[in-house]
């Protein structure tokens, strides 16, 4: 079975493809939204999801949430104990994903679409498909956000539509996509992004302004990074929620036994976001330029992402375009619906025989060159583009280099991915030698070709016509890829971790939010909570399901009702 | 042309869901990664038709490419009268791969749509490669900006004439700015005064609130206009760009291969500004070196005693020269030559250093080389390579007194080559490589005949470099190098070194000016010459213009519009030449 995977920032959500239309599979606690959230404790007990980010707070050495943002860099998380790379634990929230249409379907998934932000560079996108391969899914393509929001927004009626902009900020990447449809082609005509940009950056400026005035004498300072960190975190995150709803909301958190908080405006917060919102602005003009199109021919302007809930991205939006934009499609659940249409056609589902989709490379691909300059110095370090920006792929493309030095007797071809001038500013995907033979400075040319195909699978061809070498270099992983023993040494040591079974996450889920109620309240509050925990497990050592079933109705009515008293 | 229309198996026609239609049938009837080329002809031929398509609902008559290339050159003329005349008449000092900046201040309609890429833009493409070769920069791909932003043409707002601003009753702030820049009379050229700075920074802080509250089209429009009137007014603006760079972020745009050539421009500028309000500063590592080259008059003979080191001053003439050229017309062209011919008190040491160095050297039995006799063997070599670059009866001592910064130029590249053990042909290669490059470059910018020799000389070069081989041709045009294995015939060399005798003689053969992106409109007739002449079709002549395919056609394509241009007489001929 193939299935759709939007692996976010902050949530991610599996669909799959069924009776011509996507269904969003639930997960056990019977929500379509996973928690991109992993707690490990130090004897390997592991909790995925929201259970996780409910031991952020009470076991921040032990969770990680947005470790998305650390995809295909070497930043690792460390969790009780261990370390783990952003794959491994996003090899966990894929595992999960996987269980849960196990459970809905009855059968289990081995192939996957998987969705990554468009602006995601190639390192990013192959971590991508290792996390996916380390969760023992075939990843059968990798598709861009946008452009599967694009689908969900598009395929709803099929109908043609006028370019219209899908604008995706989401909890830690930012991207606009402009895509046009039309007799039942949905073609994206230009993408741009920032994928350093999103909700947490609206937190972390949030709790950066908040901070000095909560905290003046920096007793934050005091606790561990981590702990700090998840404090401020889920402090600034419930405080920008309830800014969604009103004009002021309380920024609390509780530290030791005593309780801090402070009335933030949304004026405030508005301005302290300042910074972030003029970043919205580059991508957008860099695609609109990119594709052609003014603002002012866009149909709609769509938005997806959780991120696009917050009124103050809403207005900067509405300020930017002078209009208002189209919320129709629900900003958390289009991705992942697309992503299961994206199986669909990979898997040429009949319902979708009409349907073809074509994407474009959002980066500039190219080789690193040396020129000669007016004063016959040379100049090294620059960039030479092959494959353009927002090229439609699959794409091939070729150019023509030659030798600079006389008797050179190879030729270097450093392969790099961005928009600099210089290759020092982009990002370095590979590197291929090929000897020449000797002869005078720029009398032997190499002629480079560039295949880029629908996945984003680069390969590089190089032909020297002097005497006939070909160089082939299919950038995979070269460098990066650990090999197939590793891969299932890594896997086998995912594996050895202990999960909560499938029936029991209603308990574990519950369990992990009543121990964060407790982080969260001081006094006889906490004391209640604490009573309770000590009641549900009681009942839990019963072991005697209505016994249980009732405890927890009882333990969550308790719950909801301190929850609802304090904005935390 | 029926290339686009028998790919997409319809015939021509202007309905644009046709096109659209008989795109999706074929595109759905093909495996895309089975057949990449075949995708991306069938990609490119509906974009084609598209452009073409949209061009007939403009123009109901025009069916043709003929046609196509005419309306661009319409165009072009309609932008002649523009309001603002004198500084489109001025020469500019950069320019836009676009028509000219037409009727800003008339109004006019704001929503017009962006234009499409056309023959302007395309051969704009293939300048770039020859101008980014002389700065440095790769030229294969750069797409260039499909949007003219100055075909929608922007008023800032209606502000009511503000006191403080400075401005006259009905005057915008863009009005103010752009009349401060860009003056008529006596003071175009020299700086902003103080209070002209004043009121041109209230002017720019208006026009930039004004961007950060508009709609993202207009503060585009803005945005544009702003860096063309900067730009424009370069130097005159220099303490305006960087509150504009600031409002924009255009200093992350600058190191962008795709910058556009306005802003690529002002971060250049900005650059070598920054630069020389740091080297102003008394504490700057090359501050005393600056002060020094910036004296007139020749460099004194005891200035070791004094002055700064014969190290920093050749730093930062190299670094001047590397990365901020037009900062070199601050210094002082004889002092500058005298520090490049090395401190004679220097040369003298050197000899005593050398001695006893090649003492050791000989202990050693290391044949090296020593100061001295580099310096010997350089003045030898130019003894001989000056009359090879220049003809009989020239040498060093006529082309210090001519052309003394060309003269530094060679002197230092030939120390060099000898220093790295180069052979007495390859240095004179070279300085004949550097005397040709330069009289192009020069010749180019003038008009008349100089500039026809220059074009047919460049033309000779570009058939010898063919006769090799087409990488060869290509080279010389991308980045102006020959190579020395490349024989030219001897009457062309004798004709060159006459060119560049006579360039030096009249003091045209200084450092070239750095003309950015250029482009011209190349009518429709002499694109039927050159398919002509080629033999190629229309579109590969075309593709080859806009520097894609491969290096044969662009060669030809090349040989064949330079030699057709000079055979023509029509319209834009100089500025398809400058081109070139």
């Amino acid at each position: 079975m193939l299935i759709g995977i939007d692996l976010g920032t902050t949530n991610s959500a599996v669909a799959i493809w069924r009776d011509g239309e996507a269904v969003l599979v639930p997960n056990a606690l019977d929500d379509p939204l996973t928690p991109s959230a992993v707690s490990i404790a130090k004897d390997g007990r592991a909790w995925i999801g929201r259970s996780a980010l409910d031991r952020l707070a009470a076991h921040p050495q032990d969770s990680a949430a947005s470790f998305k943002r650390l995809m295909g860099t070497a930043g690792k998380s460390r969790l009780g104990g261990r370390e783990y790379g952003a794959e491994d634990l996003s090899a966990l929230v894929l595992g999960a994903l996987v269980a849960d249409v196990e459970a809905f379907t009855g059968e289990r998934p081995s192939e996957a679409v998987i969705t990554v932000p468009a602006y995601f560079n190639d390192r990013q996108r192959k971590a991508t498909r290792r996390a996916g391969e380390l969760a023992g899914l075939t990843v059968r393509r990798l598709i861009n956000e946008p452009t599967a929001a694009a689908l969900a927004f598009g395929l709803r009626d099929k109908g043609d539509r006028e370019p219209f902009l899908v604008f995706d900020l989401g909890g830690g990447t930012f991207d606009v996509s402009v895509v046009e449809m039309f007799d039942g082609v949905v073609e994206v005509r230009a993408s741009a992004g920032d994928n350093r940009l999103g909700g947490d950056d609206f937190d972390q400026a949030l709790a950066a302004m908040v901070r000095p005035r909560i905290d003046p004498a920096n007793r934050l300072d005091a606790l561990s990074a981590p702990h700090r960190e998840a404090l401020l975190k889920r402090a600034a995150e419930g405080c920008r929620r309830a800014l969604s709803t009103a004009s002021e909301a309380e920024f609390a958190l509780v530290l030791g036994d005593e309780k801090l908080s402070l009335t933030v405006t949304e004026a405030e917060f508005e301005s302290a976001c300042e910074p972030l919102l003029r970043r919205l602005r580059e991508p957008v003009v860099r695609a609109l330029r990119d594709s052609a199109i003014d603002a002012a021919e866009l149909s709609e302007i769509v938005l997806v992402g959780g991120a696009t809930r917050m009124p103050v991205v809403r207005r900067a939006i509405t300020r930017l375009f002078g209009r208002f934009p189209n919320a129709s499609v629900h900003p958390d659940h289009a991705v992942a619906l697309g992503a299961a249409m994206q199986a669909a056609l990979v898997g040429r589902d009949a319902a979708l025989d009409e349907i073809r989709i074509t994407d474009v490379c959002p980066y500039t691909l190219g080789v690193e060159v040396a020129e000669q300059d007016d004063h016959g110095g040379l100049q090294r370090g620059l960039f030479s583009p092959v494959i353009e920006r927002n090229t439609p792929v699959p794409v091939s493309r070729m150019n023509t280099y030659s030798t600079l030095g006389n008797n050179q007797k190879t030729l270097e071809f450093g392969i790099y991915q961005g928009e600099a001038r210089e290759v020092r500013g982009n990002v370095k995907l590979g590197h291929i030698a090929i000897p020449v033979p000797p002869r005078p400075a720029g009398e032997v040319s190499a002629e480079v070709r560039f295949s880029y195909d629908s996945s984003g699978l680069l390969e590089i061809d190089v032909h020297i016509p002097a005497n006939g070498t070909e160089r082939n270099l299919v950038i995979v992983d070269e460098e990066d890829r650990p090999g197939r023993k590793e891969l299932e040494s890594r896997r086998a040591a995912l594996a050895r971790l202990k999960f909560h079974p499938r029936e029991e996450a209603g308990n574990v889920a519950l369990m992990t939010r009543a121990e964060r109620c407790y982080e969260d309240h001081i006094g006889d509050v906490r004391q209640a909570i604490g009573h309770w925990i000590t009641l549900f497990a009681g009942a839990l050592d019963t072991q005697d399901p209505r016994h249980i079933a009732d405890a927890r109705a009882m333990l969550a009515a308790r719950l909801d009702e301190v929850e609802s008293i304090s904005p935390l | 042309m029926n290339a686009p229309w028998s790919i997409l198996g319809i015939g021509m026609t202007a309905d644009v869901s046709a096109i659209r239609k008989a795109y999706a049938e074929r595109l759905k009837a093909m495996d895309v990664d089975g057949d990449v080329e075949g995708f991306a002809q069938l990609r490119q031929a509906r974009d084609h038709a598209l452009r073409i398509a949209r061009k007939m609902a403009a123009v109901p008559d025009a069916g043709n490419e003929g046609d196509v290339a005419e309306d661009g050159a319409e165009a072009e003329a309609d932008g002649e009268d523009a309001a603002f005349g004198p500084a489109a008449e001025a020469p500019l000092r950069w320019t836009y791969a676009a028509p000219e900046l037409r009727g800003e201040w008339s109004g006019g309609d704001l929503a017009a749509r962006p234009g499409e890429p056309d023959q302007s833009a395309m051969l704009g493409r293939m300048a770039w490669a020859a101008a980014a070769a002389r700065e440095g920069v790769s030229g294969a791909g750069i797409p260039l900006t499909t949007i003219d932003p100055f075909t929608a043409p922007f008023l800032p707002g209606n502000h009511a004439a503000d006191e403080a601003l400075g401005l006259r009753p009905g005057e915008s702030p863009a009005e103010r700015l752009s009349i401060l820049l860009d003056p008529e009379g006596p003071s175009a050229g020299e700086p902003l005064t103080e209070a002209e700075v004043r009121q041109a920074m209230r002017a720019l802080r208006k026009i930039l609130d004004d961007a950060a509250q508009a709609q993202i089209t207009r503060a585009q429009q803005i945005e544009d206009w702003l860096a063309e009137v900067l730009a424009r007014g370069w130097p005159r603006s220099a303490p305006l760009l960087e509150d504009a760079n600031t409002a924009f972020g255009w200093e992350r745009e600058w190191a962008a291969h795709d910058a556009r050539p306005g802003v690529a421009f002002l971060g250049a500028r900005l650059r070598g500004y920054r630069f020389q309000q740091n080297v102003l500063q008394p504490g700057h590592r090359y501050h005393k070196a600056w002060n020094e080259l910036i004296r007139p008059g020749k460099a004194s003979l005891l200035r070791f005693l004094s002055g700064p080191s014969q190290g920093d001053v050749e730093a930062l003439l190299r670094g001047v020269r590397k990365n901020f050229p037009e900062l070199e017309t601050h210094f002082a062209a004889d002092r500058v030559a005298s520090w490049e011919r090395g401190s004679p008190v220097k040369v003298g040491l050197f000899i005593l250093l050398g001695l006893v160095l090649a003492a050791v050297l000989m202990l050693a039995g290391n044949p090296s080389r020593d100061g001295a006799s580099l310096e010997r063997d350089t003045w030898s070599a130019m003894q001989t390579a000056v009359p090879e670059a220049f003809g009989e009866g020239h040498d060093s001592s006529w082309l210090w007194d001519k052309q003394p910064e060309l003269a530094g130029l060679l002197n230092a590249q030939t120390r060099n080559l000898l220093e790295n053990g180069a052979e007495r042909p390859a240095v004179v290669a070279k300085v004949v490589e550097i005397v040709r490059g330069r009289s192009f470059l020069n010749g180019r910018e003038l008009a008349g005949n100089d500039l026809d020799t220059a074009m047919r000389l460049r033309l000779a070069q570009l058939r010898a470099a063919q006769a090799q081989s087409d990488a060869a041709c290509i080279r010389l045009r991308n980045t102006g190098v020959l190579g020395a294995a490349i024989a030219v015939p001897d009457a062309i060399r004798a004709e060159e070194r006459r060119f560049a005798a006579h360039l030096a003689d009249t003091g045209k053969l200084g450092k070239p000016q750095d003309h950015g992106e250029r482009s011209a409109m190349v009518p429709g007739d002499l694109i039927d010459q050159v398919v002509g002449a080629t033999r190629l079709s229309r579109d590969a002549v075309k593709e080859a213009m806009s520097g894609k395919g491969d290096a044969g056609t662009g060669c030809a394509v090349t040989i064949a519009l330079l030699e057709r241009t000079l055979a023509w007489d029509g319209e834009n001929r100089r500025e398809i030449l400058m081109t070139l």
